[in-house]
């Protein structure tokens, strides 16, 4: 009976090894090959659709909620206004760099006039045939829709300015969804 | 028995995420920021079309709005990370009053007076670097045609 369930005590601890080896074989290879798929995609920032930005700004604020101590009726006020802003952050701070909506000539992404035009300035100075006035054209579009998600930038943060306290306000500084 | 069984999961294990990885461990390998960097270099001249000459007196202008840039963005992105972050960019006035804005927001007994105050302080710094951003920027275009612009607003150098 002792030797059974030594025997059974020992079998289940090798099992549990081999099960911890698999998952440890598993998770060196995974982090090797995530910092390198990171590093394929350039970082994300590259092909950030508003899809994905919005499902990663839940992922983060699952933490901010926490951080900013707020109530359930509190959140439910706050969330939309920071989804609001993340959205244009992301457009404002990547729409001039080829970065918001995918933005490569085979898989142009959603249409975000932003992106359109960040991918039409692109184009012109890539073409030969683009003479100065059109690029100078294009260059002032993408700069008024750079202004125009700027003014909306501005109101949003207003907005959730109003909606905080000092304290909420300096977290909300720091993660950079205020000024 | 048992035990290669385990050293037979833990191979298993290896291959079934390494046959993802191999190429991107290839890739990891060969990664070299200042090489990255030079071709990084390399590419934009050769989108500006500007000749040896023209790239020395460009270069250093470049760099110096790049730095003015790295001291500008820097914020908290999560707990005790800061985006981006070079060793310069971390000593600057921005990332020093992100420090204490943090440290005084994190202390449970802080008032609301002295979180105004690190707050203002953080703003002030923002303020100076994104000039700082400006003045460099100024410098760039003033050495530019307008498709070279064109080129490094597209390339979201230049704003």
């Amino acid at each position: 009976m002792f030797q059974a369930s030594g025997f059974e005590k020992e079998r289940e601890m090798i099992q549990h090894r081999a099960v911890l080896m698999f998952v440890l074989g598993l998770g060196m290879a995974g982090a090797l090959s995530i910092s390198a798929l990171a590093q394929q995609n350039g970082g994300g920032a590259k092909t950030d659709t508003g899809d994905e930005q919005q499902n990663r700004a839940r992922i983060i604020r699952g933490e901010l909620a926490d951080v900013l101590g707020v109530t359930q009726s509190e959140w439910q006020t706050l969330e939309p206004i920071l989804d609001k802003v993340f959205v244009l952050r992301s457009r404002n701070r990547f729409g001039g760099g080829g970065g918001v909506a995918g933005a490569t000539d085979a898989n142009p992404g959603p249409a975000i006039p932003i992106a359109e035009a960040s991918r039409d300035l692109r184009r012109a100075v890539t073409s030969k045939d683009a003479t100065v006035d059109e690029i100078k054209a294009k260059l002032q579009a993408l700069r008024d829709e750079k202004a125009k998600i700027r003014a909306e930038l501005a109101a949003a943060r207003a907005e959730l300015k109003a909606a905080v306290n000092v304290r909420q306000q300096a977290i909300l500084v720091l993660h950079q969804y205020l000024e | 028995m048992f035990s290669s069984k385990a050293a037979l999961m833990f191979v298993l294990g290896l291959g079934m995420a390494g046959a993802t990885s191999i190429p991107a461990m290839a890739q990891e390998e060969r990664f070299d920021p200042v090489k990255m960097r030079q071709r990084i270099e390399a590419r934009l001249k050769e989108s500006l079309g500007v000749t040896q000459e023209e790239w020395k007196v460009l270069q250093p202008k470049i760099a110096k709005l790049r730095d003015a840039q790295k001291l500008s963005q820097i914020g908290f992105v999560g707990r005790g990370s800061y985006l981006p972050s070079t060793d310069a960019a971390m000593q600057g006035p921005v990332a020093v009053a992100v420090r204490e804005l943090q440290g005084t927001v994190e202390r449970k007994d802080s008032t609301p007076e002295q979180i105004k105050v690190k707050l203002q302080a953080l703003q002030d710094a923002r303020a100076k670097a994104d000039a700082d951003v400006v003045a460099a920027e100024a410098e760039v275009k003033a050495l530019l045609n307008a498709r070279q612009e064109a080129v490094m607003v597209s390339q979201g150098l230049l704003d």
